[in-house]
């Protein structure tokens, strides 16, 4: 009987042992944490404060140009006669979120002013402004800030410029850079 | 007695087989090694512009955007999907479950991300390295005159991966 008992042992050993080392390892889920961020930015809003006006002025023989500076000065070079009466640098009263920079694009072409009755012209270029329109160059300090616009008026003869009012629009951009 | 002899002959065979299964019952145990995420970069939305009627922005899993009914600024900002490393077995495939919705807040005024989206999509399988880059893009919704501010959640969102 002492036989049959290792008989039996063995057998129940070789069942057991295969079940006792098959040893499978459940791996639980894992989990990462990740962070989302947005940024809303108030956008920009320009409205024009005083148009830019070169005033009364008589055109020579020759022709010449009318010099309006950012800060309201007005020059005049060859033959033109600058009369009395007012003349105004354009103002541009931007507005956006406090400390932004930004930049002022002028027109890059002249633009042509066009004389209310006949179709003669004049043209506006060399545009400058204070903040300059160099990239970044506008700061909305406390969320606002004022810019100045000039430009040269181009005079032809009084033959080519007869007298009247000439008028025109450009387009001035103020953008993030 | 020749009975019991024969028995014994016979018992004698039985337990050498016995240890033979014993070796090969160790031989195929199978240790698995646990599947790790680790994150290496934040989704980040940009710059938006708020306007009157609100939209969406949708960033994909690449990490480029799609503005819905909002106006692109000329500053973008930081645009970057979500980006984690899953690590485990060689040639695992894995599950995962992106959050349905996570909200992010300038302090006073809330933005709900939603339709998260990943790559790959639901089901990850581990490179030769048992490696896996896993991105994941969502869609931010911006309300009617949304306030201007830095829009966070200190708590993050959570991505979960598992092996299947």
């Amino acid at each position: 009987m002492a036989l049959f008992r290792r008989y039996l042992f063995s057998l129940l050993c070789l069942f057991a042992i295969p079940a006792g080392v098959s040893v499978a390892q459940i791996a639980p889920p894992v989990s990462a944490t990740g962070h989302i961020t947005a940024q809303v930015i108030t956008t920009l809003a320009a409205v024009e404060t005083s148009q830019m006006n070169f005033g009364k002025f008589s055109p020579g023989p020759q022709g010449g140009e009318l010099i309006l500076t950012p800060d309201n000065n007005i020059s005049v070079m060859g033959s033109v006669w600058k009369g009395s009466g007012t003349h105004n640098a354009a103002s541009f009263y931007v507005t956006g979120d406090p400390g932004v920079a930004y930049t002022v694009t002028l027109p890059s072409e002249p633009v042509m002013i066009t004389h209310m009755g006949t179709s003669r012209t004049m043209t506006v270029e060399d545009w400058i402004s204070v903040p300059a329109p160099t990239p970044g160059a506008g700061m909305l300090e406390n969320g606002a800030q004022t810019v100045y616009v000039g430009a040269t008026l181009k005079v032809g003869t009084l033959n080519d410029n007869p007298v009247g009012i000439y008028t025109g629009t450009y387009t001035i951009t103020f953008d993030f850079n | 007695m020749k009975k019991v002899l024969a028995f014994s002959i016979v018992l004698l065979a039985f337990t050498a087989g016995a240890f033979a299964q014993n070796a090969t019952a160790t031989a195929t145990a199978v240790i698995v090694s646990p599947i790790t995420l680790a994150r290496t970069a934040d989704l980040s939305f940009g710059n938006i512009i708020a306007d009157v009627d609100g939209g969406t922005v949708v960033l994909v899993p690449a990490g480029t955007r799609t503005l819905n009914g909002l106006a692109s600024p000329s500053i973008q900002g930081t645009i970057t999907n979500a980006s984690f490393t899953v690590t485990g077995l060689i040639g695992a495939t894995y599950a995962i479950t992106l959050p349905a919705t996570h909200t992010i807040s300038n302090g006073t005024q809330n933005m709900i991300v939603d339709t998260f989206t990943s790559t790959p999509s639901a089901t990850g399988t581990l490179d030769a390295a048992g490696n896996q880059t896993l991105n994941v893009g969502a869609t931010l919704n911006v309300g009617a005159n949304q306030a201007a501010g830095t829009y966070t959640n200190a708590l993050g969102f959570q991505v979960t991966v598992n092996y299947n």
